[in-house]
């Protein structure tokens, strides 16, 4: 397993980068793709315009290369979109309707802008995702599953202190987005990011489904900070990953459905 | 007997310069023909200047918005697309998120639309898309679920009373005068149902092609509701002079363009006589008149070059402008018309947006 922010929910839930089930059947190992390991992009542009996965993960898959047909590779990369596109508001407020949510509100006063364009905005920060993916799945591995980042965070106050125990306070002006709206910006990151599975053969893993309240946000006991889970978080993340693991071992050759 | 000077007893002996074609037209280097004289009025740049119409409309919001003056828009690109994305949502092409709109019937239908007196809800659904009929090409690909539609329909409309309330000087160009209507209500769309958006049927949909009357009528209707809900306002209209892309009316397509140009010009010309708010701007003799030997038409002889563009603008200023330097001070024209896409042509970003474009079946 490796990926960006969201592996540390998965590193402080296993106490460590490697893991090996009761059971004996499963090791997961844990990679850290920080910037200082990990620098430049997950997906490299050559001169010649063709995509290259970050020659640092490379390395640190090689280790597994011989033995890959029996290996599995969880990718938790990125998965933060929806507040790369709006989490604090500053100026106009906008409004959305989500296809699959029109039972979330409209805010009164608020601009109404077209899901399809957010969905091109959320499109323009994932765009590494899907070269990146696409890489993965020719590696030669048993399967990719590619882990959806955690729903968001109910509470504005929650958000708010988050950040600013994080030492990114908001300025003065700027408001934490409604709930709704975080929620409908990550259905929409949902929808992006299922999307490029489907076309590069990742598996989509959703967030646990004990992990999302009634309402569709984190459950308020997972919470971590802004927008990240917590161990807990992370080890309903592990568990749903060794079942998924498990059945496809069961299934044909081991391979995952997309 | 003839008298030695002509001027002592001829009528066209005291006519202005303008009056004659030889000092006003063949004798100057076209760039220098202008037939537009000095408008009615004097635009600052304090005034809210709206646009709509066909595509030629466009330039007129481009010059405007990069000339100092006010380009009055009521529904704004949203600050957190941009103006690129936006402009591929339909913000920022004109005053409001209307579209093309190129005929009267279609700008009368939106005001009455806007004041809740043309209640027309329909919906077209493709597959799981929804389409506004009086919008069809207003987002790439329609909109994501009816509720999004109907709660944009409901934005849009709030945004286009708002503007006519609150516009100085509103500039509409008129493009056709070939529509389709709904057999049950009359309701006139943008293009005809089934090119690009919807599904035809000869028993829903009827051709019709205005009249010159019908077109003076919807335009007088237009400006009689405008004026009560805004007394102030001031209309401008233009003839574009773009040929038809195809034309219905079992005739030639050079003949069909020549009767819908004729009878538009003719409408804009009985408005413009008969209202005292309404004023005709010749952007369609700049860019057709023979002086510039045609040099203002792309290859396709339907794409409006940026040049032509440029002297329609300068002459726009100089009629109607408080300063009329004001084009100076705008990038060079990055703007043609004609084509239902962005693209290039001659190395320079031709960027309206046209659904005309879609009746321009490849076989």
């Amino acid at each position: 397993m490796f990926g960006h922010s969201h592996m540390w929910a998965i590193h402080s839930a296993l106490k460590g980068r490697s893991y090996v089930s009761p059971e004996g059947d499963l090791r997961i190992q844990v990679l850290l793709c920080g910037t200082a390991e990990f620098p430049s992009d997950l997906t490299l542009l050559t001169h010649g315009g063709r995509e290259h996965i970050n020659p640092a993960l490379v390395g640190a898959l090689a280790p597994y290369h011989a033995t890959r047909q029996g290996c599995w590779l969880a990718s938790y990369v990125q998965g933060s979109y929806a507040s790369r596109v709006l989490q604090l508001e500053i100026g106009e407020r906008i409004e959305f309707v989500h296809p699959r949510r029109p039972d979330l509100p409209l805010r009164s006063g608020a601009r109404l802008v077209p899901y399809d364009a957010i969905r091109r905005l959320m499109e323009a920060e994932a765009k590494q995702l899907q070269p990146f993916l696409g890489r993965l799945a020719k590696l030669g591995y048993a399967g990719v599953l590619h882990l959806e980042g955690p729903p968001p965070i109910s509470s504005n106050e929650h958000v708010r202190s988050a950040l600013e125990r994080a030492g990114s306070s908001p300025p003065p002006e700027a408001e934490v987005a409604p709930a709704s709206l975080r929620l409908k910006l990550w259905s929409t990151q949902q929808d992006v990011v299922r999307a490029v599975c489907a076309r590069t053969g990742a598996k989509y893993v959703p967030p646990p489904p004990d992990a999302v309240d009634e309402h569709g946000y984190m459950k308020q006991e997972l919470w971590k900070d802004s927008i990240h889970g917590n161990h807990s978080y992370g080890a309903q993340v592990i568990t749903q990953v060794q079942a998924l693991v498990r059945s496809a071992a069961r299934t044909e050759k081991g391979r995952v459905a997309p | 007997m003839k008298t030695k000077d002509k001027s002592l007893t001829c009528p066209y002996g005291s006519l202005p310069e303008t009056a004659f074609w030889r000092r006003a037209v063949s004798a100057l280097p076209p760039a220098q023909v202008n037939p537009a004289g000095s408008g009615p009025f004097i635009l600052t740049k304090q005034h809210r200047i709206a646009t709509a119409g066909s595509c030629f409309a466009q330039h007129i919001a481009h010059y405007l918005g990069r000339s100092g003056y006010l380009f009055w828009q009521t529904e704004p690109t949203p600050e957190l697309l941009g103006e690129e994305l936006g402009r591929e949502f339909g913000y920022g092409l004109f005053s409001a998120r209307y579209g093309n709109i190129y005929t009267s019937r279609q700008l009368r239908q939106l005001l009455l639309q806007a004041y809740g007196r043309f209640p027309r809800e329909e919906i077209w659904r493709a597959g799981e898309r929804w389409i506004d009929p009086l919008r069809p090409f207003i987002q790439p690909e329609g909109f994501a679920s009816e509720t999004e539609l109907r709660a944009d329909r409901e934005q849009h409309l709030a945004a286009v009373r708002h503007l006519f309330e609150t516009l100085d000087v509103f500039v509409f160009t008129l493009g056709l005068t070939e529509t389709w209507l709904s057999r049950t209500d009359g309701t006139a769309y943008p293009v005809c149902p089934g090119c690009g958006a919807g599904v035809f049927s000869e028993a829903k949909y009827m051709f019709h092609n205005l009249t010159c009357e019908e077109v003076v009528e919807d335009l007088r209707e237009f400006v009689r509701e405008l004026r009560a809900v805004n007394p102030q306002a001031r209309v401008i209209l233009t003839v574009s002079p773009v040929p038809l892309v195809a034309t219905m009316a079992q005739t030639h397509v050079l003949l069909a363009t020549t009767y819908s140009k004729a009878v538009l010009r003719v409408a804009a010309e009985t408005l413009a006589r008969a209202e005292e708010a309404v004023t005709y701007f010749p952007a369609f003799e700049i860019i057709t008149g023979s002086f510039n030997r045609g040099a203002y038409f792309g290859e396709n002889l339907r794409d409006v070059r940026p040049e032509g563009v440029e002297h329609v603008m300068r002459c726009f200023f100089e009629c109607f402008a408080q300063d009329s330097s004001a084009l100076a001070a705008t990038p060079a024209p990055a703007a043609a018309e004609g084509e239902s896409r962005a693209r290039t042509l001659g190395g320079q970003v031709v960027d309206v947006i046209c659904d005309e474009g879609q009746l321009d079946v490849e076989r």
